[in-house]
C-alpha cells in the first residue's frame, strides 16, 4: 500500500481558495475560514490559487494569518496549489508555500513591484518612491531565494554530468547553469544567462581580490575597518591591470566600476553567511565520489568540519546564484510554464508531469519502510 | 507588516524527512538521485504487484471472470428481450 504524507499532500477538506485580484476585501473574506481551519486542527492548510496578483502586503497578511503560531507556538503548514493564474503577489505566495504545487494548466508570472499614483510626483517624491520599490524588490527577492534554494538543490543534482563537474569545484557552476538552461524556453533562458554573466564577473574580481589580499599578513584577523580599504585597493589594482591598454581613469568611469565591484563582493559575503544548517543537510550531495567515501569513513562529529572544507564553497556559489536569479525575477516580466517554475525552484511539484518531487521521495521511503515492517 | 520570526524560521528550518532522503541517497546511491528514484519506484511497483497477487492467492485467475450478478443480468436480458 502506498503511504501518503499529509504534510506534502493537498487536502480539499482543509482548503481555501484565493481567486481574483488580491485586495483588502480578499483578506476580509478569507480570515474567518482561516481561523476556523486553524481552530479545528494543526494539520496543513491548502491554499488554491487562481489570481492575477494585487497587493503584496495583503498577500503577505494572508500568509501570516495562516502561519501565525497558536497559543502553544505551533504553526500550520501551508500547501499552495496553482490551479490557474498565479501572477505577481500570487506567484510570490505560491512559492512561499511550505510545499508548492502547480497543476499543468497553471500560468505563473513574475515581475517587479509596482506602485500606482494619482497625484503629481516631485523629484524628491520620485526618488523616495524609487528607493522604496527597490527595497521592496530586494526584500521579496531574498525571501523568494530562501524558499527556492532547497528546491534548486534538488533540481541541480538531477543534472547528471554537470553536477559531477560542479562537485569537482565551484567553477563548474557555469556548466551546471548551462544544463539547467536547456529546460527553459529561449525567452526565459536569457534570465539564467544574465545571472551567469554576473556570477562570472564576480568570480573574476573575487579571485583577483583574494590573490591581492593573500600577500598581506594575517588578513583573516583584520577588523572590517582595515579590510575594506584594502579590498578597494585590490579592486583598483585589478581594474587598472584589466584596462592597462585602454585610456581608463578613475575620474572617468573607473570609480563607478570599482564601486560596483566592491558592492558585488560585499553583497556576496553578506549573503553567503549563515548557510550552516543547509550545509549540514545538503552538503554531502556536493561531494565527489572520493570525498564522499572519505566523508563516510569519518565519525559523525567530524562531518560538519569536513563539509565546511569540502562543500561550503559550492553551496555558497549556488546560493548566490539563486539570490541573483530571484533578484532578476523581480525586475522584468517573466511568464513561466509549470515545468519552468519547477526547474527555477518556484514550486516543488507539477502534478502529472512525472518530474521528481520531495513528496514522492519522502513517500517512497515511508512506503518502503512500511513494506519491510509487514510480517 | 513583517513577521520576522516566520521569515527566520523559514530560512533556518530543515525538514528532517528530506535530511533522511539525502542520507539514503549519499550512503546507498553515491549521490545519484535518479538511481535512488528509479530503483525505489521499481521496488515499490514490485511490492505492489506481489501484494496484489498474494491478496487474492489461488482465486486471482477467477477474478478475470465477470461477476455472478453480471452473468445473471446478461442471461435475463437475453431471456426477456
Amino acid at each position: 500500500m502506498p503511504v501518503h504524507d499529509k504534510d506534502y499532500r493537498e487536502n480539499f477538506e482543509r482548503s481555501l481558495f484565493l481567486t481574483g485580484k488580491i485586495t483588502q476585501e480578499t483578506a476580509y473574506a478569507l480570515s474567518p475560514r482561516i481561523k476556523e481551519l486553524r481552530a479545528a486542527s494543526g494539520d496543513p492548510i491548502t491554499l488554491y490559487i487562481d489570481s492575477p496578483g494585487g497587493s503584496s502586503a495583503v498577500a503577505e497578511g494572508i500568509r501570516f494569518l495562516i502561519k501565525a503560531p497558536d497559543q502553544d507556538g505551533r504553526r500550520c503548514r501551508l500547501i499552495t496549489v496553482a490551479i490557474g493564474t498565479a501572477a505577481s503577489a500570487a506567484a510570490d505566495l505560491l512559492a512561499l508555500g511550505d510545499y508548492a504545487i502547480a497543476e499543468p494548466q497553471a500560468d505563473i508570472l513574475y515581475h517587479g513591484s509596482r506602485q500606482v499614483f494619482e497625484q503629481v510626483l516631485t523629484f524628491e517624491g520620485a526618488t523616495s518612491v524609487a528607493a522604496n520599490l527597490q527595497e521592496t524588490n530586494e526584500r521579496l527577492a531574498l525571501r523568494l531565494a530562501r524558499s527556492s534554494f532547497r528546491r534548486i538543490i534538488w533540481r541541480v543534482i538531477q543534472l547528471k554530468d554537470a553536477i559531477e563537474k560542479f562537485r569537482d569545484g565551484p567553477e563548474g557552476l557555469e556548466e551546471l547553469v548551462e544544463a539547467l538552461t536547456a529546460k527553459f524556453t529561449p525567452k526565459n533562458a536569457i534570465l539564467l544567462r544574465e545571472v551567469i554573466a554576473k556570477q562570472k564577473s564576480l568570480q573574476e574580481v573575487k579571485t583577483a581580490a583574494d590573490n591581492y589580499l593573500k600577500r598581506r599578513k594575517n588578513v583573516a584577523q583584520w577588523p572590517i575597518k582595515q579590510l575594506e580599504p584594502e579590498l578597494v585597493r585590490a579592486i583598483v589594482d585589478y581594474r587598472s591591470r584589466l584596462h592597462k591598454e585602454d585610456d581608463w581613469l578613475l575620474s572617468r568611469t573607473g570609480m563607478r566600476e570599482v564601486a560596483s565591484d566592491f558592492n558585488l563582493i560585499h553583497d556576496y559575503v553578506s549573503q553567503t553567511k549563515d548557510l550552516d544548517a543547509l550545509l549540514e543537510v545538503y552538503g554531502s550531495l556536493f561531494l565527489t565520489q572520493a570525498q564522499s567515501a572519505e566523508f563516510k569513513s569519518k565519525s559523525e562529529e567530524k562531518h560538519k568540519v569536513y563539509l565546511e572544507s569540502h562543500a561550503a564553497d559550492k553551496l555558497e556559489v549556488l546560493w548566490y546564484f539563486v539570490v541573483s536569479l530571484c533578484r532578476l525575477l523581480q525586475t522584468k516580466d517573466y511568464q513561466l510554464t509549470p515545468e519552468e517554475a519547477y526547474w527555477l525552484g518556484v514550486v516543488d511539484e507539477v502534478t502529472g508531469s512525472g518530474l521528481q518531487s520531495d513528496r514522492e521521495m519522502i513517500e517512497m521511503i515511508l512506503s518502503t519502510e512500511s513494506a519491510t515492517r509487514k510480517p | 507588516m513583517l513577521d520576522k520570526s516566520l521569515e527566520e524560521e523559514q530560512a533556518r528550518r530543515v525538514d528532517e524527512r528530506l535530511a533522511r532522503v539525502v542520507r539514503i541517497i549519499v550512503e546507498q546511491y553515491e549521490g545519484d538521485v535518479k538511481a535512488f528514484v528509479d530503483s525505489t519506484r521499481y521496488n515499490i511497483e514490485m511490492n505492489r504487484k506481489a501484494e496484489g497477487a498474494s491478496d487474492y492467492g489461488d482465486e486471482a485467475p477467477l477474478r478475470k471472470c465477470p461477476s455472478t450478478t453480471r452473468i445473471i443480468e446478461r442471461i435475463s436480458s437475453a431471456h426477456y428481450s
